[in-house]
């Protein structure tokens, strides 16, 4: 607890927290004090000079200023009220008023609501132009100079928030402006389109283009007649006041029509939340929250700007049936007709075994577990499964052999204060865009220490105080060495390996072989490097742990994330704030689509099928009989339908034609299938091999739960009615069930999140009440609603509430004939998302990143005669894919890199192979080397010039208002005051 | 064996479906809403009697080109005036208490009425049929009247101005403030309020019936 300070405020007494704001103080007694630049997220930004107030008799800004016990504080003397007019008088002369026809004027206006709040009725010096264009060129956001105060929140939020460091202000210009890198357009700059400036923007300045002639019932206006139309409304002013009363009404009107919902991000596991702003089906913006548990006001490109996929012509909007060569478009009954008699025939001839059931990473929680009822609950199999099976089992794995629950053991907000982020195999800031953000904040601002391990130099590597490069496949033999060295020098946490850890002594004689020396052989670092890493993981307080598909798409990925936790458990890297295992999730609802039991050997929960009274339990409440024995993984599914044993398979929401691995492989497995049901809102590729296509709805167009990395669970809300004929995928699991026989009554998602909460004691507490707008809770959630953020407090989730250290072995990874002489890495770009069905339907995404390309290092490229453009084909021992090079040090020597994102002939699947992490079936998809053929040497460089990989960023911290405040033509407003120096500025 | 296949038949409603599909969900609709509808219509009707109907149709088909002439219109220095002094004398409007107006009104109409009668006589008037009348109470207190109002004529109001002021240094006309009080519901200020409006109505009132006779003897 923080002290308390006693003040005076107005001549009145009164008690303050120390290291208060007085800006803060204020506002929490409700005096208003106009503060157009400060921003909760963003903290004091100091350049509007609207908040002055006296202190002591002194002006200062109030935002920037801190409580000191004995003050005096003023906010409301004739002279603090002229201060405060002389900064907005400043800001007024940069801005023009033309509230009504203005897109901005939604009640959110700082600028507004300002002028308003101090009663302005004119301004003393007149707002005149600047000698800027407005920039339009990138295609999510423009920049209107005009309107632009110079408040800088948008340089705070790109530097200092989503450090991508893009923006700046020039106030060197005789009227300074925004610019971008060293003052380019902003589509040729190193803007990642993240969205942050125009999120914290006050007013019109920086706005998104989705806004922009559909906010307002007179900005559609054309351009010829705007103009005089704002001249009109200037002239014929007679004080603001009138004018704000009727863009106050016009804004109100809008309410009526604009409607704004909470909704989840559907894409990566970071869990960002917002309001969606749609106008019928049209999407407006997505407007991020303070209140938002996971992200707050940050966004990433994809969440902030990604959603026209939801209104591509595209979408499946009615059923589809094959018949001969074609699909025909079919009525729902008949293909529910078609489905039920064709599951009741498979599962009377060859038994419910002989049925397999995929949910999806990208439906809800509730969705998930409705899908494992059906398996189990109403067909009688286990057999049912996720992606998840392709990206993170292995680290739930390595977790529950460890530390015993499968999922991040704290939140983001434990990584943005731990003092160590150790990555290992993660590209968060283009994978985990938003979460990356924390990392790049506390890391630039607050001395976090960086360590990134991985084969590419992306940004976090950039970043990094220490970056290795291990050899592919080796990262559990540099993790062990490190643990060990600890142990040598005496320097793991004896206490909490005493009290909380069980099997210390049979770990540590497991570490025997992995020496500095076999380390550095192994994994070419060096012993040196390794020595300062294990010393830098000593010194600090807190270390976490991010890893992520670079550590689990391995053949000993499951290994690989014990050793992880392992090191963790001897540093006592657990069960406090700032530290723990942050296996980052790849999909909105990865961790979801386990959570609720669409896993062959677990029910919701986790909790195991084998379990006799587990079984009985949700016997028990379904009123049926569940089979014991686990059921099969997507990967055996796929060997089963080859071995003739999976006769008939129902998909949700996954294209496994194209992310599973060996794809070849896989398709001719779909051809074997007597009947196969695909649910989607793409006629994806898997779709191509359905016998019944139908048309789901995503997330926009219904409400359920997400949760995300941090094991957060979150409502979204319906923002707009299903596209055609097209429902909701519960709707549809429902419809199936009861035509099967089932006898659900779901009316809402909420009721299945009761009955799931009712069955697993993960949940025991969760409820739509609980969850309500920006509510969220983190499992395990108690009966009485008490949530867990941070895990392990006190005990582990084990019998006698110890942890276990759980020794492990490398695995070799796979090896290649010599022929296959390229290592060929692969994953994740930030813009796309997997194999791109919905952000290739963005057309601003697209034309900053038309398609897939191969990153080929400047040595291969000089050594093969490759250029930007090259069109090579990659064989592996499993198939070939066609695509052009791009020419980058990001990746080095022999080593490629495809991102994930191509439904053609580009996509990687095809070359990698069914090899498999050992414990969990996980694909190796890391591990595939390939051999290059150049088919035409000239061509246009994929990666086209307005990319932001070719930008040139320019890192600073904040605004630096300090050069502001040393212009010749600036006077503090205080200053003018105290001198009288003309009235207002 | 199931081939990947990417062909796809969509369902072609025919013309003739698609009409009769269209006309049964506009019969639901007019049925659901029989009462909007009939209302709607008697409106509409009564619209169309007066040639409302034709003028919006010519309006709307022009919506674009019309606006663009309104606007470019409105935006000349004396229609800007125009509405500038109109939203100008609706804010002063504001600034009048009808309450205390209404009685003054009335002795102003008073005044008028004698006036006129005056006219009607058409009797001679001499220096002593003036000092005369000066006698008369009535006469007295309306000279009492006017003088009070010279004298709230004399005072500087400046601070009142919304158009000239800037913000810090805009009172609230008295009136308003006390309304304000007023409306707190104390009840001594109220007390305060009220002998407070009885002052302002005298002035006022000696104010206008000055007026109201400079006028009548024109």
């Amino acid at each position: 607890m923080s002290q308390q300070v006693r003040v005076k405020i107005n001549g009145e007494d009164a008690f303050l927290q120390e290291n208060e704001s007085v800006l803060n103080a204020l506002t929490n007694r409700s005096l208003d004090v106009p503060s157009v630049c400060y921003h909760p997220s963003l903290g004091a930004v100091e350049t509007c000079d609207t908040c002055i107030v006296q202190v002591n008799g002194e002006f200062v800004r109030s935002c920037s200023t801190v409580v000191q016990d004995g003050d005096v504080i003023d906010s409301v003397s004739p002279e603090v009220k002229q201060a405060q007019l002389i900064g907005m008088d400043r800001i007024l002369y940069n801005h023009e008023l033309y509230c009504t026809v203005c897109d901005y004027n939604n009640g959110t206006c700082e600028v507004h609501n300002t002028v308003k709040e101090m009663k302005i009725n004119h301004q003393s010096v007149p707002f005149e132009p600047k000698p800027h264009e407005i920039d339009d060129s990138n295609p999510f956001y423009r920049y209107d100079p005009d309107q632009c105060i110079l408040c800088g929140r948008c340089v705070e939020a790109c530097q200092d928030v989503q450090v991508t460091e893009t923006l700046s202000i020039d106030w060197s210009l005789e009227r300074p402006r925004v610019i971008w890198d060293n003052n380019s357009k902003i589509n040729e700059s190193s803007c990642v389109s993240c969205g942050h400036c125009s999120t914290v923007c006050p007013c019109n300045a920086m706005m998104e283009k989705g806004m922009e002639g559909e906010a307002g019932f007179l900005t559609g206006i054309a351009k010829p007649t705007l103009r005089p139309m704002i001249e009109l409304t200037k002239n014929v002013e007679t004080g603001y006041g009138s004018i704000l009363t009727i863009s106050d009404m016009e804004s109100a009107m809008r309410e009526d029509r604009i409607k704004k919902t909470k909704t989840v991000c559907t894409y990566c596991g970071v869990g960002c939340s917002f309001d969606v702003w749609t106008k019928d089906r049209e999407i407006l913006k997505v407007e991020p929250q303070i209140d938002a548990p996971a992200n707050g006001i940050s966004t990433c490109v994809k969440g902030k700007f990604g959603w026209d996929y939801v209104n591509s012509e595209e979408r499946l909007t009615k059923p589809l049936i094959r018949e001969g060569d074609s699909f025909r478009e079919a009525e729902w009954e008949e293909a529910f007709n078609l489905i039920t008699s064709k599951f009741l025939g498979i599962k009377k001839t060859h038994g419910p075994d002989s049925m397999a059931f995929i949910s999806s990473s990208k439906c809800t929680n509730e969705e998930s577990y409705l899908m494992q009822k059906l398996a189990r609950g109403v067909i009688g199999t286990n057999n049912v499964d996720n992606c998840s099976r392709y990206c993170q089992t292995p680290a739930t794995v390595g977790l529950f052999r460890t530390v015993g629950y499968g999922g991040d053991s704290g939140s983001i907000t434990d990584i943005e204060q731990s003092e160590l982020v150790l990555v290992v195999g993660s590209n968060t800031s283009e994978s985990h865009p938003v979460l990356a953000t924390r990392v790049k904040r506390s890391h630039k601002l607050k001395g976090q220490k960086l360590i990134v391990a991985d084969l590419r130099k992306h940004e976090m590597a950039d970043r990094a105080d220490i970056f290795i490069q291990p050899k592919s496949g080796t990262d559990i033999v540099w993790l062990s060495a490190i643990t060990k060295y600890i142990v040598d020098q005496g320097w793991e946490d004896k206490t909490f390996l005493k009290n909380r850890v069980n099997g210390l002594q049979e770990y540590i004689n497991s570490l025997a072989t992995y020496t500095l020396e076999y380390a550095a052989d192994v994994t070419g670092i060096p012993k040196e490097v390794l020595i300062q890493m294990a010393e830098s993981i000593h010194k600090a307080e807190t270390v976490c742990v991010l890893w992520a598909m670079g550590v689990t798409q391995h053949v000993g990925g499951s290994d690989t994330s014990t050793a992880i936790s392992n090191l963790l458990l001897i540093t006592g890297n657990y069960g406090k704030p700032g530290a723990g295992s942050y296996p980052l999730r790849g999909h909105n609802n990865v961790q979801g689509a386990s959570d609720f039991g669409s896993m062959p050997d677990r029910f919701p929960g986790y909790e195991k099928i084998t379990d006799d009274q587990v079984r009985a339990k949700y016997e028990k409440s379904w009123g049926v009989k569940i089979p014991a024995e686990p059921g099969l993984n997507n990967h055996d599914m796929v060997s089963g339908i080859h071995e003739g044993k999976v006769k008939a398979m129902y998909l949700k929401g996954e294209d496994m034609g194209l992310v599973d691995s060996n794809i070849n492989y896989v398709h001719e497995a779909f051809e074997k299938l007597d009947f196969f049901v695909v649910q989607d809102i793409f006629f994806s590729k898997t779709a191509q091999f359905a016998d019944v296509v139908l048309p789901a709805s995503p997330s926009l167009e219904k409400e359920g739960t997400f949760t995300n990395t941090e094991r957060r669970i979150q409502r979204l809300y319906q923002a707009l009615e299903p596209l055609g004929e097209s429902k909701p995928d519960w709707q549809i699991i429902m419809e199936i069930a009861n035509r099967l026989g089932a006898d659900w009554d779901y009316a809402h998602p909420g009721d299945i999140m009761d009955e799931a909460a009712s069955l697993s004691p993960l949940y025991a507490g969760v409820s739509y009440e609980r969850l309500e707008g920006y509510k969220s809770l983190q499992w395990p959630v108690a009966k009485d609603g008490v949530d867990s953020p941070l895990l392990f407090l006190d005990e582990f989730p084990f019998p006698d509430g110890k942890a276990r250290l759980y020794p492990v072995e490398w695995t070799e990874p796979l090896q290649f004939d010599k022929e296959y002489d390229l290592h060929v890495n692969n994953g994740r770009l930030l813009e796309h998302f997997h194999e791109g069905n919905m952000t290739y339907k963005s057309e601003g995404i697209t034309s900053k990143t038309p398609s897939v390309f191969l990153e080929v290092s400047p040595e291969l490229a000089a050594e093969r005669g490759l250029e930007n453009g090259t069109l090579v084909r990659l064989t592996s021992p499993y198939g070939s894919v066609k695509v052009e090079c791009h020419i980058t040090d990001r990746v080095r020597g022999k080593e490629v890199y495809l991102p994930m994102n191509d439904p053609d002939e580009g996509a990687i699947n095809y070359l990698t192979s069914s090899h498999a992490d050992k414990d969990t079936d996980t694909p190796a998809y890391k591990e595939i080397s390939a051999k290059m053929e150049i088919l035409k040497v000239k061509g246009e460089d994929p990666l086209p010039r307005n990319n932001f990989r070719f930008g040139n960023p320019q890192p600073q911290i904040g605004v630096q208002v300090e050069k502001k405040w040393a212009r010749p033509d600036y006077i503090f407003p205080g200053d003018i005051v105290k001198k009288g120096v003309g009235q207002h500025g | 064996m199931a081939k990947a296949i990417t062909s796809i038949h969509r369902i072609e409603l025919s013309e003739e479906e698609k009409r009769k599909r269209d006309l049964l969900e506009i019969e639901q609709l007019i049925a659901d809403n029989k009462d909007v509808i009939k209302e709607l219509l008697y409106v509409l009707t009564k619209m169309n009697n007066r040639g409302v109907l034709e003028g919006v149709g010519s309006l709307f088909g022009q919506g674009d080109r019309v606006l663009d002439i309104l606007v470019k219109a409105a935006d000349k220095p004396e229609t800007a005036n125009t509405i500038k002094n109109l939203l100008l004398m609706i804010g002063t409007l504001g600034t009048l208490n009808v309450q205390q107006i209404e009685p003054l009104i009335l002795k102003v109409n008073n005044g008028i009425a004698r006036v006129a009668k005056a006219e009607q006589k058409a009797g001679r008037a001499s220096y002593l049929s003036i000092f005369r009348s000066l006698g008369d109470p009535e006469i007295l207190q309306a000279v009492l009247f006017l003088l009070t109002f010279l004298k709230g004529i004399g005072e500087n109001k400046k601070e009142l101005e919304r158009t000239t002021q800037p913000p810090e240094e805009q009172v609230m006309p008295v009136e308003q403030k006390e309304g304000i009080l007023m409306q707190s519901g104390d009840a001594g200020r109220n007390e305060k309020g009220e002998t407070g409006i009885r002052r302002g109505w005298l002035l006022a009132a000696a104010g206008f019936s000055l007026l109201g006779l400079t006028l009548s003897k024109k």
